[in-house]
């Protein structure tokens, strides 16, 4: 299918859009906290994404190398909206609609704390730790991801970790 | 630690039950999804690099071209206002006079006696012009050795009347 979709087969090109809309919305929600604007990133994804796919050389996972296409236009949007990390607010982390109903009102003050928390960490450490932990991806992956050393995301992913430690035990 | 975790797994099963709304192949269309009709400016483009080397040539060489033609214009011109102004010049200026044959006048005579004698003038007037009355050269005696000296009358000083 993929060589299908490269050669410009656009029922190929359908499908792996399909396979793949999900992956990216969950990424550029998580990053930029606005269902409109996720949306919206997806699709310019979408766009860059069948753009480059003549240029993927396979060394990674498809799945990798396109939400590194979706890190940069999260990335570039956060730089235009000059709003650091994009205010993610508690329904972006634990939307509404995909909570139980039942779980809503005792979950509700964590997700707040929990929201801020994220929304305290620096950007990098935030596409880490979504990258990582939400995304299920390896370390190696992450690094394809962002672009950088495997250490350098162990390093970053430990600094996250600690200071949401930190602080939600100060909150508590 | 415990809480955190929890909260960190529970915002990863949201996460995870997130949904594109809506079908992106339809939201970027289905002219994006073929190539050859996606992009039909950008990738001739890429491919084709070497037509932009032409174009580009062409355009330089015909700005050059253009330029050149411009400045033959101004200088040609510039010139030809010279000239023009130089033929205007000439034009206002004196014509030489026409060249006049000496054979065909008559031959001048004058009476060599005229230019000889000094002018006859009165005494008032040597009064008051002294060198006028002085004899000419030719009426002076000659100086020479062998002739005795003879003082010179009165009646070459006063001419007669």
């Amino acid at each position: 299918m993929l060589a299908a979709a490269r050669q410009g087969d656009v029922a190929a090109r359908a499908e792996l859009l399909r396979r793949l809309q999900d992956t990216w919305y969950r990424y550029c929600y998580s990053q930029l906290g606005d269902g409109d604007n996720a949306r919206d990133a997806t699709q310019e994804t979408a766009l860059r994404f069948l753009q480059k796919l003549e240029t993927f050389r396979g060394e990674s996972a498809l799945q990798t190398w396109s939400l590194g296409i979706a890190l940069n236009v999260c990335r570039e949007r956060r730089r235009c909206q000059r709003s650091d990390p994009g205010t993610l607010h508690e329904h972006d982390i634990v939307p509404e609609h995909a909570t139980p109903a039942e779980d809503r009102v005792s979950q509700s003050e964590d997700r707040t704390r929990l929201s801020e928390l994220m929304n305290a960490l620096p950007p990098r450490q935030r596409e880490a730790i979504v990258l990582r932990f939400f995304q299920d991806m390896r370390l190696e992956q992450v690094a394809d991801t962002m672009g950088c050393a495997v250490g350098t995301v162990k390093a970053t992913i430990n600094q996250a970790l600690r200071s949401l430690r930190k602080r939600w035990e100060k909150h508590s | 630690m415990s809480e955190l975790r929890d909260n960190l797994g529970r915002a990863k099963r949201a996460h995870q039950a997130l949904r594109y709304p809506g079908n992106l192949a339809a939201d970027v269309g289905q002219m994006i999804l073929a190539p050859a009709r996606a992009m039909p400016a950008i990738k001739p483009v890429r491919r084709n690099a070497w037509r932009w080397v032409l174009l580009g040539t062409g355009v330089a060489g015909t700005g050059i071209a253009a330029t050149l033609a411009l400045i033959v214009v101004i200088v040609v011109g510039a010139a030809h206002k010279r000239s023009q102004r130089l033929a205007m010049i000439n034009s206002q200026a004196p014509q030489p006079l026409p060249a006049i044959s000496l054979s065909g006048l008559p031959p001048l005579s004058l009476p060599s006696a005229s230019f000889a004698q000094p002018a006859r003038v009165s005494r008032d007037d040597t009064e008051t012009n002294l060198f006028v009355g002085l004899p000419s050269l030719h009426d002076l005696p000659s100086i020479s050795p062998d002739v005795p000296y003879t003082p010179i009358s009165d009646s070459t000083q006063e001419p007669s009347s």
